[in-house]
């Protein structure tokens, strides 16, 4: 079905072409198939016929014309086929089944009304009129084994919206009707179900509909239907209690080139199933840092580095809710349930102006719906953990619930092993995640998400650390009417941490850390017209920290208890945007962000003599503030534009300018970010983070969105970023600015993405990037590397990432993962002293060398149970090796005086190949 | 079954993990050298002469220290009066009058290298004397499930203005050698007929003592804590089956009262020097002191200029005072006997015992008890058995003080 694509291509050339003048013609033919009439034509004049010969059948026609033009010679060969024809030039005539090949572009025809992805839901109900242009993806319907039908001839007059389907179910088996199978529009909450004779009777928008039908006992099936005209269609169904897997929609298959976003990502919790794991753990999280840009500074670093950003930079939403650690176990595991987890869409590049907060990215994770049909359920046995997930439906079509949790049994396993060397560690951890959605009707639907996740591990005996994430958010979404559509959204997230200290001297205690975040947003979609599509609203977070806190442990310790005072702050911001399709060809997303932030009472605001870096004798005055007051004040515009311009139909140009704030920053000074690194809030002396970004990039599908190609180049700049003096002291200490330097940043790269579906599918992922920061001050202790440029820590300027599945079969798949990464930036001693009888190292220049470059290899067999009817479960086993090359990836080095000698040591986290097994099982 | 093979992999997993995160020593490469002046400096309240080592640093694979030499170094107080470091050893500058660092003065530290350099400190007052209360011992177990004996100090501050603190100790342990005879055998022919004969020792090989200098840096504050009081901690851990505890031990430790900034000056270089959990390493860089060039504000210095009031203590104590129960530490070096003949299986071919004695290996024990006399067999042992000052030092220190029995 190539051929009618590249046909659409042409057209858009040659269009002036298009519609010659037709020659007379004189033509007499009896029993003949219409494939003779054809040749006969073509022996008369000079034209020339392009087809698919099963097209015209063998049914023998006869006919007498004389001195007629062609295309009346041509409209009664055809007349009751569904074949319709093109006249491409004088030479060439194009025949078509079904489609009717336009020679003006009918509007909508890219795809623009099909909102860039996060307003699917609300662009999808403008449906475009009329022309119907549909190109088969051979790999889409092969995966999901989604057989497409053609209903009707396509009637160039007909300017008719919608058609009606028609027809009943029967049972393959039996041939008895089936009554009460629900037929549904995928994507859509629209639906019909089968009368006790299994007589259907559906209206469908013109073009590519997706039906679903599901019924108890009945195998779900989903037929692609492409509708031209009033039609019927007749299924057979096999029984079955079996489920399909998720399907990836054609309509997002075109994505990549049509939205007008840059660097955007989308990922389904489906497309970690078939990678290679670690340890048995699915991971949408883990899938991300394959896609160029998205990057953590080794195995076991718990944050993500985004295009050059730092970790605090990126926004993680659960169902709108913030979730400040997304991560278990330093970074080997994601804190998100990959059961309840739908997707994830990642913004790198162009961040919508509803999302704000952070400079480099937003990952939007969202849950699934909960089931609301019957009752289903999902678990799996790995090696660290188990999980299991089920849906529950409440009140049938309306109302579900879903409840998920996982937890590690190592610690079990852990004590079970008789090894001195793992009795001093310990390492648990444990998430839970619950969803209700209620569609109240079709205009009100509610929904709620609670999560919780907790950590606990310990390195040495006499210290144990707990973490643990915590969120809550209520959305209610709310129809207006046809064209105004609006949710709101209220939300509590907190982060906590504490360290137990148990030693046998006087100085036990429990030391800890709390962030709370409470949120309210409203956002309104107002469908303004074809060419406008606005979103607008309002987001407002109250943020309570308590910076830190110790108290001792136990009546013996001498521990004083110490409070940091508390910190408050409030963050708001305003904003619209304009989905603004200028013409055809070119989409531009406008939007503007106000954001502001207040830092509020009660508290003691330090202020230090101008000019001066900030310590303790610098200190000038100190202004005590009481409970709401406004301390300091900060604010202005963020800018969000992005654009795209069609070059061809496939292939398009884009790009963006955006501008952020950040008004709350991570306290480490560790070079790779951990648990307890503490936010701190913006105040009179550590401004808010500023950025930029600017991005441009080419787009191109091949074969019909097989093929998906992208290349884009970003160049950013941030201003006061944090970091930290050399050696500071950051957990309890009140005075933190004294520690503070603020700097710039400097980030850019390239990225290329190829991407393939189909029976081998996967994708490349290139990088080329860097990242720099420059800290310069007035003294030497507030300037590193001389007040230069140098490269940050999570710098990987190479960054190479391919991910292959092939099918062999419904049942077997292969998977392998190769990650290949230039080596961070570490600092390296630059000699070595005596000092006190005892040798050490000293350290130069911040980040002058690197660690060995990173790669790894990972291979993943996948087996998927017997696909047999009447099976209650449905299985999937995972083989994974992790590290097939036992690649000794060092993770660190670093440097120790033992008995007065220096002793290099390099720390790798997995450096021999990790076999795991897990089983999954869905019912 | 299933199961049980199912758990022997999870569990063969979950050791992956903690075991294979494993961390391993490789040969340091020098990457990029810079070379510096380390600038060891510390006065104290004590009235002696002050020292202050100068040396450079030196390449990571290389041996030092490299002595800096011929420098002019003095200390100049708040009230301009200058104390002259003349060299005495290279790199070694020894103050030419005993002095001491006096409380409500500042004082601060110039150097001109030969090279024409010049650096200063900052000016450093002297801090606050703590006296350390108490040092004793108690049996303890540290974090790797050793048991031994820890050593602990006890201060107060009564003041409440000195809350930083480091110390260092030096420890003597007394040498006992098992084997020790008051007689040593020595050659009268070395040339056939072979001939020894004994006769006392002219040295003190029977009791020694070796003192070690603590190279760790042990600090301590009472900054967080609600009382200034340090208590139960530690500065020396010594495992039970260490031979240093099998006699008599004796610690001194000194604890110097320090400013916050030389205290986290020296916490900064203990952290970025100890060892570190695999999963978050501190971001290393160069530690500024408070010693700088005076004409390049981006030449590195390493070192602090440290002003500090000492309080020191010393204690003895002896095993069973520590541990009432349990064996004692084994001598570090086996003892076993040896019977060596003056002559070989060839009369005339070389004489075992006198190889045995030319090597300087072993001491004489006792002869064979057996005929002839004189004896041509003796009992010998392996030197350390026989002769302490294979380990340590046959003059008493001064401050030495037997056990009174």
């Amino acid at each position: 079905m190539r051929i009618v694509f590249g046909i659409v291509l042409l057209l858009f050339f040659q269009r002036a072409s298009a519609q010659e003048e037709l020659p007379k013609i004189t033509l007499s033919y009896k029993d003949v198939t219409r494939e003779e009439v054809l040749h006969q034509i073509e022996d008369k004049t000079n034209l020339h016929f392009f087809y698919l010969d099963q097209w015209l059948g063998t049914q023998k026609i006869s006919g007498d014309f004389t001195d007629v033009t062609l295309d009346r010679v041509l409209d009664t060969i055809f007349n009751e086929t569904e074949i319709n024809y093109y006249v491409l030039s004088n030479t060439q005539i194009v025949l078509t089944q079904n489609n009717v090949i336009y020679d003006t572009l009918p509007e909508g025809f890219f795809g623009e009304d099909k909102s860039p992805f996060p307003y699917a839901d609300i662009n999808g109900e403008s449906e475009a009129a009329a022309p119907v242009f549909y190109k088969e993806e051979k790999s889409a319907r092969k995966k999901v084994n989604t057989e497409t039908v053609r209903i009707g001839k396509e009637n160039k007059s007909s300017r008719q919206n919608r058609y009606t389907l028609t027809g009943f179910v029967v049972n393959t088996k039996t041939g008895e009707p089936i009554g009460n199978l629900a037929i549904r529009l995928k994507n859509k909450n629209t639906g019909v179900s089968t009368d006790d004779d299994g007589f259907y009777s559906i209206e469908l928008s013109a073009g590519l509909n997706i039906l679903e039908t599901r019924s108890l006992g009945i195998e779900d099936s989903q037929k692609r239907v492409i509708i031209y005209n009033d039609g019927q269609y007749n299924f057979s169904l096999d029984e079955s209690v079996e489920q399909l897997d998720e399907v990836v929609i054609q309509a997002d298959a075109a994505k990549n080139v049509e939205a007008a976003g840059t660097g955007e990502t989308y990922i389904t919790s489906q497309e970690s199933k078939n990678i290679p794991l670690v340890l048995g753990e699915r991971d949408v999280l883990k899938v991300a840092t394959t896609m160029p840009g998205i990057t953590t500074a080794g195995e076991g670093s718990s944050g993500f580095n985004v295009r050059g950003g730092n970790a605090d930079q990126n926004l993680f939403l659960l169902d709108n809710g913030v979730v400040y650690n997304p991560s278990h176990f330093f970074g080997l595991f994601s804190a998100l349930n990959p059961f309840t987890t739908k997707d994830v869409n990642i913004y790198k590049g162009n961040i919508p102006a509803e999302y704000g907060g952070r400079l480099s990215s937003v990952f939007d994770i969202r849950s699934k719906r909960p089931n609301t049909e019957k009752f289903t359920g999902e678990a799996s046995i790995g090696p660290v953990t188990n999980n299991i997930a089920l849906e529950l439906p409440v009140i049938k079509e309306k109302a579900g619930i879903m409840v998920g949790g996982r937890s590690t049994y190592s610690d079990y396993l852990l004590n079970a092993i008789d090894n001195p060397d793992l009795n001093n560690s310990t390492a648990s951890f444990f998430d839970l995640v619950g969803k209700y959605d209620h569609n109240i009707n079709e205009n009100n639907d509610i929904s709620a998400t609670g999560y919780y996740s907790r950590d606990a591990f310990s390195i040495s005996s006499d210290s144990l650390y707990h973490y643990s994430n915590q969120l809550f958010s209520l959305a209610w979404d709310h129809k207006f009417n046809e064209k105004n559509k609006g949710s709101l959204i209220l939300g509590n997230s907190q982060y906590k941490f504490n360290i137990g200290y148990d030693g046998d001297s006087n100085n036990d205690f429990e030391l800890g850390y709390v962030i709370d975040e409470t949120d309210l947003n409203i956002n309104v979609k107002y469908l303004h017209s074809e060419a406008h599509k606005f979103t607008y609203g309002l987001s407002s977070k109250l943020y309570n920290t308590q910076p830190g806190y110790i108290r001792p442990d136990g009546s013996e310790s001498d521990v004083e208890n110490v409070d940091i005072p508390d910190e408050r702050g409030l963050e708001s911001a305003v904003f619209i945007s304009d989905n603004f399709k200028v013409n055809e060809r070119l989409l531009v997303e406008m939007g503007l962000r106000y954001s502001f932030y207040f830092a509020l009472g009660p508290t003691e605001q330090r202020i230090y003599e101008d000019g001066a870096p900030k310590s303790e004798g610098t200190l000038a005055e100190t202004k005590t503030y009481s409970k709401n007051e406004v301390t300091q004040t900060y604010g202005g515009p963020e800018v969000r534009v992005s654009a795209r311009y069609f070059l061809m139909p496939d292939l398009s140009v884009k790009a963006s300018y955006n501008s952020a704030y950040q008004y709350i920053h991570t306290l480490s000074n560790n070079t790779t970010s951990s648990p307890i690194d503490t936010w701190k809030l913006s105040d009179n002396n550590i401004k808010p983070a500023r950025g930029t970004q600017y991005s441009l990039g080419l787009y191109k599908n091949f074969e019909g969105n097989t093929y998906e190609v992208s290349l884009e180049g970003y160049y950013k700049r941030s201003q006061d970023i944090l970091d930290f003096k050399v050696g500071a002291q950051l957990l309890l200490n009140e005075t933190i600015e004294t520690e503070v330097l603020q700097g710039e940043g400097k980030a850019y790269g390239v990225e290329l993405l190829l991407r393939k579906s189909g029976k081998l599918n996967g994708w490349i992922g290139y990088t080329y990037s860097r990242s720099f920061i420059k800290l310069d001050g007035s003294n030497a202790e507030e300037r590193v590397n001389n007040g230069e440029y140098f490269p940050s820590n999570y710098d990987k300027p190479h960054d190479i990432s391919i991910v292959a599945n092939y099918k062999f079969t419904r049942r077997y798949s292969m998977s392998a993962n190769f990650v290949y990464q230039t080596g961070r930036p570490v600092t390296y001693p630059v000699g070595r002293y005596t000092y006190n009888n005892a040798e050490y190292v000293f350290y130069s220049d911040r980040n002058a060398f690197r660690i060995p470059d990173y790669y790894r290899l990972d291979l993943g067999f996948n087996i998927e149970g017997s696909h047999k009817i009447k099976q209650f479960v449905h299985s999937f086993w995972n083989f994974s090796v992790y590290n097939v090359l036992g690649r000794n990836n060092p993770y660190s080095v670093y440097f120790v005086t033992q008995d007065g000698e220096v002793k290099a040591y390099k720390t790798s986290i997995f450096s021999v190949p990790i076999p795991t097994i897990t089983y999954n099982f869905k019912f | 079954m299933f199961l049980e093979k199912t758990y022997r992999i999870l569990a063969w997993v979950v050791l992956c993990i903690l075991q294979y995160s494993c961390t391993e020593p490789f040969p340091i490469v020098t990457k990029g050298f810079e070379t510096v002046l380390v600038v060891q400096a510390t006065l104290t309240d004590e009235n002696i002469q002050h020292k202050v080592l100068l040396s450079r640093s030196y390449n990571l694979e290389g041996d030092g220290p490299n002595f800096e030499s011929n420098a002019k170094v003095m200390i100049k107080d708040d009230a301009q009066y200058v104390y002259d470091f003349p060299e005495t050893d290279p790199g070694t500058y020894v103050s030419s009058q005993a002095f001491a660092a006096q409380p409500g003065h500042s004082y601060q530290l110039f150097i001109e290298t030969a090279d024409g350099r010049s650096y200063s400190s900052d000016s450093e007052p002297l801090p606050q004397q703590v006296p350390i209360d108490r040092i004793y011992t108690e049996i303890e177990t540290n974090v790797d499930q050793v048991v031994g004996a820890g050593f602990f100090v006890d201060n107060h501050d009564a003041s409440g203005q000195s809350k930083y603190f480091r110390y260092t100790y030096e420890e003597t342990y007394e040498i006992i050698a098992p084997y020790w005879v008051r007689e040593d055998i020595y050659i009268v022919s070395d040339q056939f007929p072979y001939q020894v004969d004994v006769k006392l020792k002219t040295q003190e090989e029977h009791y020694c003592y070796k003192t070690n200098l603590s190279n760790n840096i042990v600090l301590a504050n009472t900054s967080d804590y609600a009382e200034n009081r340090i208590s139960r901690f530690q500065v020396r851990f010594i495992a039970k089956d260490d031979y240093m505890l099998r006699n008599r031990y004796s610690i001194l430790v000194h604890q110097y009262t320090q400013s916050l900034e030389a205290h986290n000056y020296l916490k900064t270089l203990k952290e970025f020097s100890g060892s570190e959990n695999p999963f978050s390493e501190n971001q290393p860089g160069f530690i500024e002191g408070n010693i700088t060039s005076d004409h390049d504000t981006n030449e590195k210095v390493v070192g602090f200029f440290e002003v500090s009031s000492v309080s020191s203590k010393r204690i003895f104590v002896k095993f069973r005072d520590i541990f009432p129960t349990g064996n004692f530490p084994d001598f570090p070096y086996g003892c076993q006997s040896n019977a060596i003949s003056l002559y070989g299986r060839v009369p005339q071919g070389p004489s075992p015992l006198i190889d045995a004695i030319e090597s300087g290996q072993y001491k004489m024990y006792t002869p064979a008890p057996t005929p002839p006399d004189p004896p041509t067999v003796y009992i010998m042992v392996g030197r350390p058995c026989g002769d302490c000052t294979f380990m340590g030092s046959n003059k008493k220190p001064d401050f030495w003080v037997d056990e009174k029995i």
